[in-house]
């Protein structure tokens, strides 16, 4: 046995040990201070850490909320009520963002130069500026210079925009379950239509029209749903009611409120920049040799475009774009600077400033936003492996 | 003349140039008078067909004129970059049509209807912006509450700092070196000391009363240096063999890129203190540089470990 090499093996084992050792003990002794200080302080404060504070009446009201909410709700309600409120704005803004995004990345590679520079210019203004300007600029310059409830604008006598907010019609619904699971049930037909086809495909050679298939079937058999199910749909419009002398308001519709609609201008404007700069990455990034030597095969320019061009530019833009709905929904938080009632405002505000629980009720919103995060990211992880190109 | 054929060739160069460019001058005409005086010139035509009429007369003018390399230099740089075919001619024109349409009103009232003169709310007569009021504020935007007598302290650690990185660019290469290690190890402590004062016969000055731009660039300039440095350790830790130290910064890494910096900064200003001994104060100031610098820092890492990994 060669002793010489065992004492070297150990002493590099020791070599790895000692600075790992170091952190976790630095770690545990942070963890440890912070805790014997917290613990002291919520002593001397007579409050005690738990979280049973959350099934406690709330008693405060929230100016907007998807779900049935008062004052006599929870606080864990309350919390419902914000994190509904943040995803509404995520889910417009990135539907939004999406397809302003996409128009302005294809606009600024446009032959045309004034559609690319004015593109461009779009872009270079607003991601330049920070978004909590842009979401001030809305709300307290754009939206607040809105006329008055008694001369609101009027959209072919069915919606109405004032400085109150947006007044749409409301839909109505019977047998509405019936509707959805309608449509559920297309999707899962597609999503089988589009393996046989692929299959046909790959076997036969067969081309099956899938797309035009697809689109008859979500047009037609919701539709059928009406002549046959039983389902029909209403709207209720908003109508102008006087209170008083001079005091006006919208009864019945949908009003959505100014705070969301400048939330959801700001963020989905401000995130167009940044997934358009990705689309046009993506675009850019297929070499030339792609499209001509699939132009040479005698491919059309719309099956160029479907099956040479967008695969490979996809696979560059998604990875950066789904980072920006992440950044889009974290950036919602900013909402609390215009009183938009999101999880920060309801729950890290009032909630906070009520029961005067800082510790419990900002982990659970870092908490709340990191799972969205890492779900997100762990998602996208899995999705890039599986979209990565494969070698044969 | 042949312009019954409506396909434009070179041999009808110049009267298809000229028909075009008349039909595309027409349309401009009317757009013009329609947003700067007010007067709709093509209203005998029907509503809806004289809303369109610029549009129309343009489309077709620029039709006229699309001829494939006609030898004339211009209208083939035109046509190439504007009108290479109908629907981007339309593009063009839409874009044209609503810069003639919403430029002048805002010029207006940022700058010809604005109000400059004068101090007080009621100097704003005209219908334009108010730039009155940011006269009259202008030195709390810069400085905030900080006092009036003492903001040439602020004045000084600026246009010092400013001083120092633009000598950085010209003195020799011997010399730089100590420059940059005097801006980043020492200029910033003096900096400090200068602006909130307490020492050497200057005024304290607390924080809360620092505001305003001057503010924002100190926030940044500290933040920036000192991301840096811990944003390097946090992506060499990620990259590191060693699990122990991996994991801690990947952690470390993810939850500060998972949250919010509105929450972080929420934390450090109410949920911080309670981790502090009984009695510590902190200054607001400084929990909030270290909340904004630990967040750009787990940014500023994926930056590191991107560069790092792009060429191994």
């Amino acid at each position: 046995m060669n002793f010489k090499n065992l004492k070297l093996n150990l002493s590099n084992k020791n070599k790895d040990l000692i600075p790992q050792i170091l952190t976790v003990v630095f770690l545990i002794i942070i963890v440890i201070y912070f805790t014997i200080n917290a613990q002291s302080n919520m002593g001397n404060r007579g409050i005690s850490f738990g979280f049973g504070f959350l099934s406690q009446e709330s008693s405060f009201d929230i100016t907007f909320s998807l779900i049935d909410y008062d004052g006599s709700h929870s606080y864990a309600r309350a919390f419902l009520v914000g994190l509904l409120n943040t995803i509404l704005v995520s889910a417009i803004g990135i539907f939004f963002a999406t397809i302003l995004g996409v128009t302005i990345g294809i606009a600024r590679l446009s032959q045309n130069y004034l559609v690319a520079k004015s593109a461009e210019w779009y872009v270079e203004i607003f991601r330049n500026i920070p978004l909590i300007l842009q979401i001030f600029f809305w709300y307290f310059a754009a939206l607040r210079a809105l006329p008055l409830t008694v001369d609101s604008i009027n959209f072919y006598d069915i919606s109405f925009l004032n400085v109150k907010g947006w007044y749409v019609p409301k839909f109505v619904w019977t047998n509405f379950s019936l509707f959805i699971y309608s449509i559920i049930f297309t999707f899962i037909l597609i999503y089988f239509l589009a393996k046989y086809a692929q299959k046909q495909r790959d076997k036969f050679g067969k081309q099956i029209p899938t797309f035009y298939i697809s689109i008859l079937l979500i047009i037609g058999l919701p539709f059928l749903t009406f002549l046959i199910g039983g389902v029909s749909l209403s709207f209720e419009i908003p109508e102008l009611t006087q209170l008083s002398k001079t005091v006006y308001v919208y009864r019945g519709g949908v009003s959505i409120i100014p705070e969301l609609i400048s939330l959801a201008l700001a963020l989905s404007m401000y995130t167009a920049t940044f997934i358009a700069e990705n689309v046009r990455a993506g675009i850019l990034g297929v070499s030339k040799g792609q499209k001509e030597a699939a132009a040479s095969i005698g491919l059309t320019k719309g099956q160029i475009l479907k099956l040479v061009v967008m695969p490979q530019a996809l696979r560059i833009i998604i990875p950066p774009t789904t980072n920006q709905y992440l950044n889009l929904t974290k950036n919602s938080s900013l909402a609390a600077a215009i009183a938009y009632p999101d999880i920060v405002l309801v729950f890290a505000g009032t909630a906070l400033m009520q029961t005067g629980r800082a510790i419990e009720i900002i982990s659970i919103t870092m908490l709340t936003y990191l799972s969205l995060s890492l779900s997100i990211s762990v998602f996208m992880n899995w999705y890039n492996k599986k979209m990565a190109i494969k070698e044969k | 003349m042949n312009l019954s054929i409506l396909k434009s060739d070179k041999k009808n160069l110049n009267s298809f140039i000229s028909a075009g460019s008349a039909l595309i001058f027409i349309g401009f005409i009317d757009i013009f008078f329609n947003s700067f005086f007010s007067t709709n010139i093509t209203s005998f035509l029907p509503d809806k067909i004289s809303y369109l009429t610029p549009l129309l007369f343009g489309l077709f003018g620029l039709y006229l004129i699309r001829i494939e390399f006609s030898g004339n230099k211009l209208l083939d740089k035109i046509n190439t970059n504007f009108n290479s075919s109908n629907f981007n001619a339309l593009l063009t024109l839409l874009v044209i049509f609503a810069l003639i349409k919403y430029i002048p009103p805002l010029l207006n009232w940022f700058v010809f209807d604005a109000n400059f003169a004068g101090n007080t709310k009621e100097d704003c007569t005209s219908g334009g912006a108010c730039w009155v009021f940011v006269k009259v504020w202008l030195n709390r935007f810069v400085y905030g509450l900080y006092p009036d007598s003492e903001q040439w302290r602020i004045n000084t650690a600026f246009l010092t700092l400013f001083l120092l990185v633009g000598a950085s660019f010209f003195v020799p290469q011997k010399f730089k070196k100590y420059i940059i290690i005097f801006l980043l190890f020492v200029y910033p402590i003096i900096g400090l000391k200068l602006i909130s004062g307490g020492d050497f016969g200057l005024k304290y000055v607390e924080t809360g009363a620092w505001g305003g731009l001057s503010l924002t660039f100190i926030v940044s300039a500290f933040a920036l240096i000192l991301c840096f440095p811990i944003g390097t350790i946090l992506a060499l830790g990620r990259r590191s063999k060693l699990p122990a130290i991996r994991y801690t910064s990947i952690g470390f890494i993810e939850l500060w890129r998972g949250v919010p910096l509105i929450t972080v900064l929420f934390m450090s200003a109410v949920m911080f203190p309670m981790f502090l001994p009984d009695g510590t104060y902190v200054d607001k100031l400084i929990r909030v540089l270290i909340a904004i610098t630990l967040f750009e820092a787990a940014y500023m890492a994926e930056v590191v470990r991107g560069g790092a990994t792009s060429f191994t």
